[in-house]
């Protein structure tokens, strides 16, 4: 059981009774103090997810040089598993971490450096699959204010931050090592996710507006890792190519068996209020609640998490005059995942701290982060414009994360023989723009974007370069 | 390990704590942290009808803030200003708004800032005087307006700004001029805004 207490710093004196002022107890943290290496620690750690996650997330340099689009096709069969069985040229690609080189380049990483910037340094970690040409930054003056409204927050100069906006961060690992067996599709895929949320409550949107004398807040955070299996398979289905126009039509479906071997989860809610008298004058005191869960599940307490996943598509190849549109809707990560994490529930406010343990607890996920794709594409083969060598691709797609998320995207490309030029726009967080270039040389080829997105936290619209190599299959 | 409940705190001051981790985490954000007095005072403090006398009257501000071990405190640390900030503040700004409606006409008049120490047994002393702003005249048997903005002069007053940087003081404002005659005065603060800024990489070794 502990206490919640204000205490004065030693060196100040008693504090007078008859003092008309009655000031708050210090609402913020600073930078650095003590416990600020373990504070230090935390966002190493969630720096190096972010970083982690990053590189594996990320589209490649075609993908951002078309505005973050995914085109309909077999070489989106991790999307859709019927776009399998659709004829074509896969594709495998792999993104240079170019975010790295700014660690030699530029000096917001450095702590000592008269450069540093906390702000740049987590846009450029979460996007460590380009080199951002201007991240943001943090602002030129941060003010506080304490007055009879409550407290507020304002910036100015700098990136315009969104600190009380409803924050979701995923980011998702999978790296499947496999191939064709026959009709069916096997692989053995390691994978990662992070997944962290923050929705602050009308109060705590009101500190970066009019002031508000309290603040609430829900965060959830859950990082898993783990082994599947993946058995899946792609066919055209039963249906007249003639009755339909000369359309066919293809249905596929991935079942994964999978192993967890480690999780976190966080689930805290909290409240903080300004105690005011009958007056509404403050009185000193923070009345705050807090109450939730952490935990901590697999190998480090001794167990295995285990589950099954299923993801489900359909596609059409349709030719037309102009060449040949390929579509396709999908729903993924439907299934159930049982972890045993070992629990602890903590509740606390101003008079009184509890933690409790709560042993191994069984938590059953059921379509946690189901993902709802769709995904259409025009491609017009090279010479069938008139132009020698010159052909088209036209992409557009959309996603809804059930777990609260959505982007669409939608952008072309030009081939000229060997070369490509592409560009395009969508919406993923926030603006994403893209324009890009491609040389294909033989079964490899590089593949360069210049790519703007929404920077966490803020309005700031970023832009940076991404290269990737591609090798054809 | 992160005592309790400083990961208590932590989690439930999200917001401004982000702000004050960016304003410490980069070298060109300044950080201004503003406090009004007045959302502090109890009502006999913003609100008060005191006595002047004749000739040349003073009027403390808040009310009754001369009396021994009161005045106003402030402590900066529970502002918040962290206390390794504190040796960072150059300077203190203070803007003050109320109504003063005398029984009889006060003219000639001005208002001075005094910043004392918090074991201070009397703040309106000369030795704690740091800045002074003329006001109009005042009216008899009117609620005229009273503004002023003070600045704390750090090369004039090293002594104040080193009881600023120690993060607890106490401060008042005091109204002076000249009447014919004494009588009471109806006071209502509407603003006692103090503001202490802190320079770009004050957060930062």
């Amino acid at each position: 059981m502990v206490q919640w207490r204000v205490r004065l710093p030693e060196r100040h004196p008693p504090k007078v009774q008859d003092s008309t002022v009655r000031p708050l107890p210090r609402p913020l943290t600073p930078c650095r103090r003590p416990g600020g290496s373990a504070l230090l620690t935390g966002a190493t750690i969630v720096l190096l997810l972010l970083s982690f996650g990053s590189i594996a997330a990320a589209q490649d340099a075609r993908s951002l040089g078309m505005g973050g689009v995914t085109v309909a096709g077999p070489g989106a069969a991790t999307v859709n598993p019927a776009f399998a069985a659709i004829p074509g040229r896969g594709r495998t690609s792999l993104t240079l971490p170019l975010g790295v080189l700014s660690a030699v380049t530029r000096d917001y990483w450095d702590p000592s450096s008269q450069g540093f910037d906390a702000l740049s340094t987590l846009d450029q970690a979460s996007n460590l699959g380009m080199y951002l040409l201007d991240p943001a930054v943090s602002p030129d003056h941060v003010t506080i204010g304490i007055d009879a409204r409550g407290l507020s927050v304002t910036f100015q100069g700098g990136a315009t931050l969104r600190l009380a906006a409803p924050a979701t961060f995923t980011t998702r690992l999978d790296l499947p090592i496999g191939g064709q067996i026959g009709p069916v599709n096997l692989a053995v895929r390691p994978f990662t996710t992070f997944h962290a949320s923050f929705a602050p409550g009308p109060d705590t949107k009101r500190i970066f507006g009019s002031g508000s004398p309290s603040a609430s807040g829900t965060l959830t955070a859950d990082a898993e890792a783990g082994v599947a299996v993946d058995i899946g398979t792609a066919f055209p289905l039963p249906v007249s190519a003639a009755a339909l126009g000369g359309a066919r039509v293809f249905a596929g479906i991935r079942g994964s068996a999978l192993a967890g071997l480690a999780k976190a989860s966080v689930d805290l809610q909290g409240r903080a209020q300004a105690e005011q008298d009958s007056s509404g004058a403050y009185t000193g005191k923070v009345l705050y609640s807090l109450q939730g869960t952490y935990g901590w599940g697999g190998i480090p307490v001794g167990t295995i998490g285990y589950g099954a996943q299923v993801a489900l598509g359909l596609a059409a190849s349709i030719p037309s005059g102009a060449g040949t549109v390929t579509a396709g809707v999908a729903v993924r990560h439907l299934g159930i995942m049982v972890w045993n994490l070992d629990q602890t529930q903590v509740r606390s406010d101003q008079s009184s701290s509890s933690s409790t343990d709560l042993g191994l607890v069984r938590q059953v996920e059921v379509a946690r982060h189901v993902d709802l794709d769709a995904n259409l594409a025009l491609a017009i083969p090279q010479g069938d414009l008139g132009v020698p060598g010159m052909g088209v691709v036209l992409a557009a797609d959309g996603n809804v994360d059930l777990s609260g998320g959505f982007a669409t995207h939608a952008g072309a490309e030009v081939r000229f023989g060997p070369f490509a030029v592409r560009g395009g726009a969508g919406y993923d967080g926030g603006l994403r723009l893209g324009v890009g270039v491609g040389l294909q040389a033989g079964p490899i080829g590089l593949d360069v974007a210049l790519t703007s997105h929404r920077s966490l936290f803020t309005d700031h619209q970023a832009y940076g370069i991404a290269a990737s190599l591609d090798f054809g299959l | 390990m992160i005592p309790r409940q400083t990961r208590t705190l932590g989690l439930l001051a999200l917001a401004p704590t982000l702000a004050l981790l960016l304003a410490g985490c980069s070298r060109h954000t300044a950080l201004t942290v503003q406090a009004d007095l007045v959302a502090f005072l109890d009502p006999a403090s913003k609100q008060a009808t005191v006595t002047y006398t004749g000739g040349s009257p003073t009027i403390d501000l808040p009310p009754n803030s001369a009396e021994p071990q009161a005045g106003t405190l402030v402590d900066l640390q529970k502002l918040g200003v962290p206390s390794n900030a504190l040796q960072s503040i150059s300077g203190l700004d203070l803007d003050l708004a109320a109504t003063v409606q005398p029984d009889s006409a006060i003219s000639a008049g001005s208002t001075t800032l005094y910043v004392a120490d918090a074991t201070a047994t009397n703040v309106f002393q000369s030795r704690y005087a740091v800045g002074t702003v003329s006001i109009p005249p005042l009216p008899a048997s009117r609620a005229s307006p009273v503004v002023g903005s003070f600045q704390l002069d750090a090369q004039q007053h090293p002594a104040a700004l080193t009881l600023v940087q120690g993060g607890s003081f106490r401060l008042g404002i005091q109204l002076q001029g000249t009447s014919p005659s004494g009588g009471q005065a109806k006071i209502d603060i509407t603003k006692l805004l103090v503001s202490v800024s802190l320079p770009p990489g004050w957060g930062l070794p």
